[in-house]
């Protein structure tokens, strides 16, 4: 079961460069990649920002993990420049990850993605292809959502998992002229009641909105956000990134980063 | 070497200790902190009655500081006596339970509930939070902050130290009213007032407008007060503010401070106290002091 978080001190493997601002990056931890699940993030300490920087994990492959992420501040702009060999000091694996159910085989997973929001599906997919029943009838589906084509990511990771890939983009450059929400409200039009629906998304928190409106007028369907917010500690301990919720308000680092979305609206 | 300092009847180890709000209310950094190298650990502000805290988002950063409207959100005292005190008890170093009031009844109904709990040796009694809707800040005015201390003064024999805010006209003057009062030490600087602006939507980073501003960039005016206090008290100082190495931590004790407070650090190395502890330790040796007390107030000025 989960095990605790620790001060782990690695080194960068390599950064990669997939889009002008969307950056992969690889380092070498046994114990984080034998410790964490999906849905759970990592946080590092990157000069020269001061507070730490919570990260989803993307990907676990062997002994190696993988962090993708987009420039959006001078944090996130240092980690796009590092080079093989830079050290890594990072706390993790942190936070309560996607809830993975034993595999059923009426059930169906469908994972939405928005925009950078792939980053912890990935892991998910890898994980929920693991735990299938043996005789798959349905595969798990992926929605995944960008403003053009450029930012479309990892189709082609969820393809050799074997996912069944559907891309909406804003302006219709690549797959449906649509947005995943419009996508999510087609597949459950067509559902039949021999199919239980599993939904996992991470995007904006618009598109949660908008999942849950759709998801109110099916009810046996669990739904699992990944939540985003400003952090400060990461470990529970100084209330600095709450959300608001039913019950109040709940540390995203800490209750979440993955929330049940009926939770939430 | 003697490392040994004392906070009122609190005897500490060593004098690293860790702010209210940045070390958990129990153990929860169990693990990744190392309590043996602490001297004393503030559990975060109780208030009397569960309360929410502030809208989010609730913290940014500037590069060099930390804005914070945390708001005293906690699970109330009696929920913390029975659920938390019990571990925060087990930890292996001293603690120090700080409290905030909204009312000076508040106040008084925690203190009289504390002392009756025997594994309580010391209260802070948080007089600065920025985070509350309060007409003041009661350690922004000298009458409140000594009539508070006063009352409370009455109450309890425990170590009660008293956090004051650096958001004022003459830190020196709340100071002196606080020792007056017969409080046993004063812990300072709390955060001063931050605003950050986004200017896309022209509208306030912080889902509470204004916060606390902590880290780096405040620790010459948070030196600046501590020394300026701890010449004009005879009580011990708690000097913090923005510490994040071992030479920031020794001159605070130059400066005037008997124990020095780690805060936003702890966000970023929850182990912080190891290298500082050692920092300190190196330095007393090459200086050849061998008692830390001999340092304290040192400033050649």
């Amino acid at each position: 079961m989960k095990q605790a978080a620790k001060n782990i001190k690695a080194r960068v493997k390599e950064v990669k460069k997939l889009k002008s601002d969307v950056f992969l990056l690889r380092f070498t931890s046994s114990y984080i990649s034998s410790n964490s699940y999906p849905g759970q993030f990592l946080h590092l300490k990157i000069k020269p920002v001061l507070l730490r920087r919570p990260l989803s994990i993307h990907r676990v492959q062997g002994k190696d993990v993988f962090i993708l992420f987009r420039v959006r501040g001078k944090g996130t702009e240092a980690l796009s420049r590092l080079k093989p060999g830079a050290a890594l000091d990072i706390i993790g694996p942190l936070g309560k990850g996607f809830y993975v159910p034993r595999p059923a085989s009426n059930v169906q997973h469908i994972l939405i993605a928005g925009g950078l929001g792939v980053a912890p599906l990935v892991f998910l997919a890898k994980k929920l292809t693991e735990t299938k029943d043996p005789k798959p009838k349905n595969q798990n589906l992926i929605l995944l959502g960008a403003k053009t084509k450029k930012e479309v990511l990892c189709e082609k990771e969820f393809k050799d998992l074997g996912c069944k890939v559907y891309v909406a983009t804003e302006d219709g450059s690549r797959g449906h002229k649509s947005t995943v929400v419009a996508l999510l409200k087609g597949i459950l039009r067509h559902t039949t009641c021999d199919l239980r629906y599993t939904i996992y998304a991470c995007g904006p928190k618009e598109m949660f909105y908008e999942i849950h409106k759709i998801i109110k007028k099916y009810p046996g369907i669990n739904c699992q956000v990944s939540f985003e917010q400003f952090m400060g500690c990461g470990l529970g301990v100084c209330h600095g990134c709450v959300i608001e919720t039913k019950k109040g308000y709940k540390k995203v680092c800490k209750d979440g980063p993955v929330f049940n979305l009926r939770d939430i609206f | 070497m003697e490392l040994k300092v004392k906070i009122g009847k609190l005897k500490l180890r060593n004098p690293i200790i860790c702010a209210s709000g940045t070390f958990g209310s129990s153990d929860e950094l169990k693990g990744l902190a190392d309590y043996a190298s602490i001297g004393a650990v503030t559990a975060k502000t109780i208030t009397l009655n569960p309360c929410p805290g502030n809208c989010p988002p609730r913290i940014y950063e500037t590069g060099c500081g930390v804005i914070n409207s945390v708001g005293l959100e906690g699970k109330g005292l009696e929920n913390f006596i029975a659920e938390d005190l019990p571990r925060l008890s087990k930890v292996k170093t001293e603690f120090i339970l700080s409290i905030g009031g909204f009312s000076i009844n508040e106040y008084k109904t925690m203190v009289k509930r504390l002392s009756q709990e025997k594994a309580v040796e010391a209260i802070e009694l948080n007089l600065s939070c920025p985070n509350i809707k309060r007409k003041k800040i009661i350690s922004q005015s000298r009458k409140d902050t000594y009539e508070t201390i006063k009352i409370l003064r009455g109450l309890t024999k425990k170590t009660l130290i008293a956090k004051i805010t650096p958001e004022v006209t003459d830190i020196k003057e709340i100071a002196v009213a606080a020792c007056a009062a017969g409080a046993d030490a004063i812990s300072t600087v709390n955060t001063f007032f931050g605003l950050a602006v986004n200017i896309q939507t022209g509208a306030p980073y912080l889902g509470n407008c204004y916060g606390g501003y902590s880290g780096r960039a405040i620790k010459p005016m948070a030196l600046y007060r501590v020394w300026k206090v701890s010449r004009a008290v005879k009580i011990p100082v708690i000097g913090g503010g923005g510490i994040e190495t071992a030479d920031d931590a020794l001159e605070f004790i130059i400066a005037g401070a008997t124990a020095i407070s780690l805060g936003t650090v702890n966000f970023i190395d929850p182990a912080a106290s190891v290298k500082i502890l050692r920092g300190i330790k190196n330095y007393l040796k090459k200086k050849k002091i061998n008692n830390i007390n001999q340092l304290r107030g040192s400033l050649d000025a």
